[in-house]
């Protein structure tokens, strides 16, 4: 490679030479007001008629006859203007064009990751976010930012959430790999998007469609969000500039999780105990924790205490509140500062910017705080009069983040319960108190007694006693060399190194319940009374590291030519390799004692009888293990684009995309994918004389981009395991049956959008409907179970979208007082055309029963997401019992309601996911002040609420809030559609209660999401000569539901929960 | 002009060299640069040892049906257990209701499915197998056709009706047969001949196959598929070979576990692969098998003789009088269900009875009771008469194979044998029957499998 580069440099310098019989004429176009190079700005000579358009830097150059010489310029949304120039030149030239009264077309620079492009040269679908759009919200992370200011993109909140956090215009695949890429300097990014500082990004274009994504080929199938950093300016003086802010947000309300509250809770456990329900676990053999009001009960049937001492007891129980105790203890308003230091300038060969971030989190939970700092240095240089460019650039970031192990998270009953409602943390004076936890109180004690370790849980106490710490350091570097060959002709070479470790450890300490609790589990008592330690006794000490680096280097040749006909081409070409490689270890010392930084070995083969279970015994948990992933890439990729007088444009890409897929026919490792896009300025005819619309574009794309699922093959694939404690011998696990047909996943995409302006530039805007349909899906479908698999993954389905997304943006008053709007209206319909396999009625009746959504299940015709449910009469007004239907006949047989419900049966709501969404941002200033306000909205779906159900309660395992709203005596009908609490526990009664129809609701809402509150001093320097600029703003985020269809108080978007409101003050200087 | 052309020329050839240079670059890694694995564990079975790393899956095999245990009378449950079963299906199989599988857990037919087609995996890439075929070759052959043989059998003793005495298997349904490993392979049920053709083809194979030894206890030997085709004979009562595959297999296992010689008051008085365990495998676990509130039939219990060392080696006696099955001898607290030196003896035993050899019977059954009584006070049974023998035969076997859900299996074959046993429980006051030859001595095959492939249901 290094080779190579060398090769072409030499190459190209020997051209110099040759080409020196004409003299050259070159320069830079920039906005006369910001400074900005303009991209794609005409430059005609008139003598000669020849006409170029200025490169990706702004830059131009022809090559004339010593002489006089007129350049007209013209620029699309810029004053045109004449130049007379004589050659040879003294120095380059420095045009600068001065923007109209309002600007015509979009003049926004489009980043694809491989090249920059004028809007005007686009034909594809692209959302550009400049920097003042992504620092209007204040978030650590910069994906937030994106939402609600992204025409199209939506951030999910239900359905298959952590492998689909963000949808660019629906979900075309079903697979794992259902996320947006992310490019962050012409390269995707491997790491976590948490480890970008949002002060450093100078603009987000966010591609959509295929003509403007397919140069990304097979991993652009969900859409590509390419970030750009920021950088130095060229003759810029030194810049500094400051931000600041401190965010303020409120902590998680416990009230509104919906558990069974205190009374019910005892008033159950009460019920239970005297229908003898406890004592199977009161002759647990694993002395399985009691509540301490059944301990109670125990003792008062026992005679241990008496019925009035038991009475008192459990009256005095009824007034405690956990989530009480948890406001009091636990949370607090959490606190998140971000500080950045940037210093920017440049001269005539040489930019640089340099900048140091720091973000202090102070969590929610007490004892759990965050921090990171980023740091990034970029420079630029010219050489050779300008013809050769290398770019450098190291972004580093380190993070760190402490847990002491303490918040609600941590507070268990047993392994499989949560903590009693009645569950209190301190006393009157605040000291910390005991809870009961996995093994009975009594048991405990007899144990310590003998000498095992103190037993006893005291969750506030445990803060500090097991501290997690975890810190990752990322960094980046990259090196971009572009020389100039030929005129018009640029090679480019990149290449970028990017490396991440990451951390992880807890240490148990020794005073820990969690190692007191594992150290005390495998002590064992011998006969003569003597204790035996399976684990030795000191600190558990867990750890993971993980190492991920990866190289990649990118060969291109761009080439731009303009004819004097009016005609002109862009075209580029190029290789890309990239090579990732991830390895993760993670394991556990016993014994170890952190003064000496020493552990002691333990025997993890033999099984020790467990202390708290006569009839058991284990091994000592083994937690090793290690994983070395490998993921390679190979492309070729050209892009070109044809364009005729600024009123008609063709572009063309294709790319060509291998993988290391594993598993598979090498003929099968790669897939080409290409698109089209056609671009028609009408108002640039000649014909064209609509007045009120001077700039009117279509565009028209079609093509297709892909969808990568490495974890396939066409091969049976077996996975090694290294341990088995049976026989201590390794296994495999077959992970893929073999299938043969096994093929890529590619997304066909059509796209038609009109960019248009009114006159006066005061209504701009973006209309564009599209259609994608994603062919090959690959699908999990459930397989008959004797063919050895339940579920098999191959190409079984397919989808489409249809939708559209517009974008608006109007300047309702202008003047001293200036009042603008941006509405952002997106819609879209999702469905399935064809899955093989029917799905589960069950599966599809059990979405979002947990609340939050759950897997896909694709029915033809309906999106893959969707809201079903059975059909629900009401409750029976003797009894409370809920009513379905049975052959269409009212029916309380419940099993067979469920047994023999078919896709045909249920009510289908519709989707689960928002149909329609968008914003409504409105900005208005005064003078330095100025306020803007978010409103957004989700239409078109249902949720699915949670409610009672009585198999856990009737278990005194608690439940949910709603028992108390049950059916209780004849006539509550009329108010509630809560069952009546049942004789026994019946688990279809209950199935058939959660998956009927009277828990779906609307998802529709409107909710104000932000506003933001900003004081600039704009022109402070010349009068204080202190700052630049300098502005001020306070940010208030997620203030609250306008309107919602739904009844319930549920957030259709969060559940029982809200997204915690925040407000954040911060400052902006540049000096 | 000269100088245009001159210059297009040039840049034709430095376009020329350029493409060249890319392209080469192209050549040479595409091949290598492509070849490495994605993720180190991954790997596609080609190799002896890959398919032995197969078969070692012991949570794949070496893992068997667990309703049968549930469904027949060895314990009891009380009313409070049964109400904190943790899955209904439990509490459907213990009363026998009509379709158990409602409550979700297909186990006892997904996962010994999962098992043919691992053993199918395995015979497939032996076949394409370019080696040498030499003796690790047959062994693992002769594994996969054993373990294959041995999911078949768990499954026909659980979802087809018993093999009828004197009426056309033909005609009944057996269960699926897969004979690869595709899995788009059209799914049917093949009949009960058949079923029982396929597995006595792979015993035989495996018998032919397999070494006389192996180590571990979990993978498959000549004994073992000899114990397995025993097994299979007694289903289909062809005693003479039941007991000659015994007989052989207890020749080629040598090893006896005496029970004089261990600590029967332990808790856990045996150890994994100890002698008496000749193929270890265990039952799926669900929740009836570790309630406390699971008792032992207390007319099983009356059977025991106080000299009879495996009443203390199995059982413990609980708070309430009752005794709770402890020891077993998979030497944990799961319930072995695999091939011991006990089952071979009584199959023997029975063989020879039926067989009319009462004396060869009896003499398998003494040399099983002296490794099983305690021997101060064993004296060999002298004589019986030849019903006597048979019964006594009987009976140790159910007081041999406790928990292992073999009575099932026994109960099924027995009852076609005129054995005419009820079975009878009482829950929550509510009292439940099941009748010889009863159709729910059939289990249905569950719902995802009938709707998924359209397979013929059992009649309940």
């Amino acid at each position: 490679m290094k080779t190579l580069i060398t090769i072409l440099i030499l190459l190209a310098l020997s051209s110099h030479e040759i080409c020196g019989q004409s003299l050259k004429v070159n320069g830079t176009v920039r906005d006369g007001k910001s400074d900005e190079l303009l991209i794609g700005a005409s430059i005609r000579i008139k003598e000669t008629g020849i006409g170029k358009i200025t490169n990706q830097d702004g830059e131009f150059s022809f090559e004339l006859e010593k002489g006089i010489y007129t350049l007209s310029l013209s620029y699309l949304g810029y004053k045109s203007s004449e130049i007379i120039v004589e050659v040879p030149l003294i120095k380059p030239l420095e045009i600068q064009l001065f923007p109209e009264a309002f600007e015509l077309g979009q003049v926004e620079v489009l980043a694809t990751g491989y090249q920059e492009i004028p809007r005007s040269r686009a034909s594809g679908s692209f959302v550009n976010l400049n920097e003042e759009l992504i620092d209007r919200r204040v978030s650590t992370n910069l994906i937030d930012r994106l939402e609600d200011v992204t025409s199209g993109l939506i951030l999910n909140r239900t359905g298959d959430v952590g492998r689909d956090p963000v949808s660019i215009r629906g979900r075309s695949t079903l697979g794992r790999f259902s996320q947006p890429l992310i490019v962050i300097d012409n390269f995707p990014y491997d790491g976590s998007l948490e480890d970008i500082n949002p002060n450093d990004v100078a603009s987000i274009t966010v591609l959509r469609d295929a003509a403007a994504a397919s140069i990304w080929g097979a991993r652009a199938g969900n859409g590509v969000i390419v970030i750009t950093t920021k950088s130095g300016k060229v003759d810029e003086k030194i810049r500094v500039s400051f931000t600041g802010n401190a965010n303020w947000i409120e902590p998680t309300d416990p009230f509104l999780i919906p558990n069974l509250g205190v009374n019910d809770y005892i008033d159950m456990e009460e019920r239970l105990f005297g229908q003898g329900f406890y004592r199977t676990l009161e002759n647990d053999r694993g002395n399985a924790v009691l509540s301490p009001v059944v301990e109670t009960l125990i003792a008062a049937r026992d005679g241990v205490i008496s019925e009035s001492e038991a009475a008192g007891q459990i009256a005095q129980f009824r007034t405690y509140d956990l989530r009480n105790d948890l406001n009091r203890y636990l949370y607090r308003t959490q606190l998140n500062q971000q500080y950045n230091l940037g210093i920017s300038g440049g001269g005539n060969s040489h930019t640089y910017r340099v900048s140091i971030g720091y973000d202090d989190i102070r969590e929610e939970v007490e004892g759990n705080s965050s921090d990171r700092i980023t740091f990034s240095l970029k420079n630029d240089f010219k050489f050779l009069s300008d013809r050769l460019k290398v770019q450098t650039a190291f972004y580093g970031v380190k993070s760190r983040a402490l847990d002491q192990n303490a918040g609600p998270g941590d507070l268990f009953f047993s392994t499989f319960s949560e903590m009693y409602p009645y569950a209190r943390l301190a006393d009157e004076t605040g000291q910390p108190l005991p809870l009961n936890r996995d093994y009975r109180n009594g048991f405990k004690q007899d144990l310590q007694e003998v000498g095992f370790l103190d037993w006893s849980y005291v969750p506030l106490a445990e803060r500090g006693r097991a501290d997690t710490q975890s810190e990752r350091n990322d960094w980046r570097v990259n090196l971009g060399l572009s020389y100039d060959i030929l005129p018009g002709l640029r090679l480019n070479g990149l290449y970028q190194y990017w490396e991440n470790y990451g951390r992880n450890e807890t240490i148990y300490s020794q005073e820990s319940y969690f190692s007191r609790n594992l150290i005390n589990g495998f002590t064992g008592l011998s006969q003569d009374g003597r204790l035996n330690y399976g684990i030795p006794r000191g600190a558990v000490y867990n750890w993971s590291n993980s190492r991920s680096f990866s190289h990649s280097g990118r060969v291109q040749l761009d080439y731009q030519k303009d004819w004097d006909q009016g005609w002109s081409l862009n075209a580029l070409a190029g290789t890309e390799v990239k090579s990732l490689e991830s390895t993760a270890l993670s394991g556990r010392y016993y014994g170890y004692n952190p003064d000496l930084a020493t552990s002691q070995v333990v025997d993890y083969v033999s099984l020790f009888p467990l202390s708290f279970n006569a009839f058991a015994n284990s091994r000592i948990p083994n937690t090793d293990a290690q994983n070395l992933l490998r993921d390679r890439f190979y492309s070729f990729f050209a892009n070109s684009s044809i364009g005729y007088k600024n009123r008609y444009l063709i572009t063309l890409s294709a790319r060509k995309d291998a993988s290391n897929l594993f598993g598979v026919a090498a003929n099968q490792r790669s897939v080409p994918l290409w698109s089209a896009g056609l671009g028609w300025t009408i108002s640039e005819e000649d014909f064209y004389d609509w007045e009120a619309v001077p700039y009117l574009k279509l565009r028209l794309s079609y093509g297709y981009n892909g969808n990568v699922d490495r974890s396939l093959t066409a091969f049976t694939t077996a996975r090694g395991t290294s341990f088995n404690p049976i026989t201590q011998i390794p296994y495999s696990i077959i992970v893929n049956p073999p299938n043969e047909n096994l093929r890529w996943e590619r997304i066909k995409i059509s796209n038609l959008g009109i960019d248009f302006e009114s006159r006066t530039g005061r209504v701009k805007g973006t209309l564009e409907f599209y259609r994608k349909e994603g062919l090959d899906l690959i699908g999990a479908i459930p397989y008959a179970p004797s063919s050895g698999i339940s579920v098999f993954t191959g190409n079984n389905a397919s989808t489409r979208t249809n939708g559209y997304d517009l974008s608006l943006e109007t300047v309702n008053i202008q003047g001293k007082f200036n009042w603008s709007s941006v509405l952002l209206i997106s819609g879209l319909k999702e469905e399935v055309v064809s899955y093989e396999q029917e799905v589960n009625v069950n599966s599809l009746l059990d979405f979002g029963i947990n609340g939050l959504g759950g897997n896909y299940f694709p029915v033809v015709g309906r999106p893959l997401f969707g809201v079903y449910a059975l059909p629900w009469i009401g409750l029976n007004p003797d009894t409370g019992n809920p009513i379905g239907l049975l052959n269409g006949e009212p029916s309380e047989e419940y099993r067979d309601i469920i047994n023999t419900a078919e896709l045909e049966s249920l009510i289908y709501h519709g989707s689960a996911r928002p149909t329609s969404f968008g914003s409504f941002r409105n900005t208005v200033s005064y003078q330095g002040f100025s306020l803007s306000a978010n409103i957004s909205y989700r239409f078109g779906y249902f949720f699915r609420r949670s409610s009672v159900q009585y198999e856990t309660i009737l278990q005194g395992r608690g439940g949910h809030s709603d028992y108390s709203l049950r059916w209780q005596n004849p006539g509550d009908e009329l108010s509630t559609s809560v069952p009546s609490l049942p004789e026994a526990r019946n688990p279809f009664r209950d199935q058939f209660y959660r998956r009927s129809s009277v828990l779906v609701e609307n998802g529709n809402h409107i909710r104000l999401q932000d506003i933001r509150l900003a004081y600039s001093l704009k022109n402070s320097a010349k009068e204080t000569g202190l700052f630049r600029n300098a502005e001020f703003y306070l940010y208030a985020n997620n203030l609250g539901m306008l309107w919602k269809a739904t009844e319930s108080d549920w957030d259709p978007d969060f559940g029982p929960m809200r997204p915690r409101r925040s407000i954040a003050f911060g400052v902006q200087l540049d000096f | 002009m000269k100088n245009i052309s001159f210059q297009t020329k040039l840049i034709k050839r430095r376009l020329g060299i350029l493409l060249t240079l890319v392209c080469s670059l192209g050549v040479f890694s595409c091949s290598e640069f492509l070849e490495v694995k994605p993720d180190q564990s991954l790997v596609v079975p080609t190799t002896l040892e890959d398919v032995q790393s197969m078969l070692d899956n012991t949570n794949i095999f070496n893992a068997q049906p667990v309703l049968p245990l549930i469904a027949s009378e060895e314990v009891w449950i009380t009313d409070a257990g049964f109400d904190a079963l943790g899955n209904p299906i439990e509490q459907a199989t213990f009363t026998w209701q009509e379709d158990p599988f409602l409550g979700g857990f297909a186990g006892d037919w997904n996962s010994v499915y999962a098992q043919v087609f691992y053993s199918n995996v395995a015979l497939d890439v032996l076949s394409k197998y370019e080696g040498e075929r030499n003796q690790f070759y047959n062994t693992l052959q002769g594994s996969a056709y054993f373990l294959r043989a041995y999911a078949y059998l768990q499954l026909v003793d659980q979802f087809s009706q018993p093999f009828q005495k004197g009426a056309d298997n033909s005609r009944i349904l057996g269960i699926v047969i897969k004979e690869s490993p595709d899995v788009n392979e059209p799914i049917r049920r093949s009949s009960l001949l058949e079923t029982y053709d396929q597995i006595f083809e792979d015993l035989n194979l495996a018998v032919s196959l397999l070494p006389d030894r192996a180590e571990p206890k979990t993978r498959p030997t000549k004994a073992i598929a000899l114990g397995a085709l025993s097994r299979a004979y007694l289903n289909t009562f062809r005693y003479p070979e039941a007991a000659n595959a015994a007989k052989e297999a207890l020749e080629i296992y040598s090893d006896r576990l005496d029970f004089n010689n261990i600590n029967v008051n332990a808790s856990r008085p045996f150890v994994r692969f100890d002698q008496e365990t000749i193929f270890y495998s265990t039952l799926f676990s669900l929740s009836f098998l570790r309630s406390n509130e699971v008792f032992v039939d207390s007319t099983l219990m009356d059977l025991y003789d106080e000299n009879d060392l495996r009443k203390k080696a199995f059982f413990d006696r609980a708070s309430n009088g009752q005794f709770i099955y402890t020891g077993k001898i998979s030497g944990d607290t799961r319930n072995f269900g695999g091939l011991s030196v006990g089952e071979l003896y009584l199959n023997a035993a029975e063989g020879f009875s039926r067989m009319g050899e009462d004396g060869e019977a009896l003499k398998f059954l003494n040399e099983l009771l002296a490794l099983r009584y305690d021997s101060e006070f064993w004296e060999p049974i002298a004589s019986l008469n030849s019903s006597e023998l048979l019964e006594r035969i009987l009976q140790e076997r159910r007081k041999e194979l406790f928990g292992r859900g073999l009575r099932w299996m026994d109960l099924r074959r027995l009852n076609q044998e005129g054995a005419g046993i009820t079975l009878v429980r009482e829950v929550k006051g509510q009292r439940y029957e099941l009748v010889p030859n009863s159709l729910r001595y059939t289990f249905p095959i569950p719902m995802d499998e009938i709707t998924r492939s359209g397979i013929e249901q059992n009649p309940r």
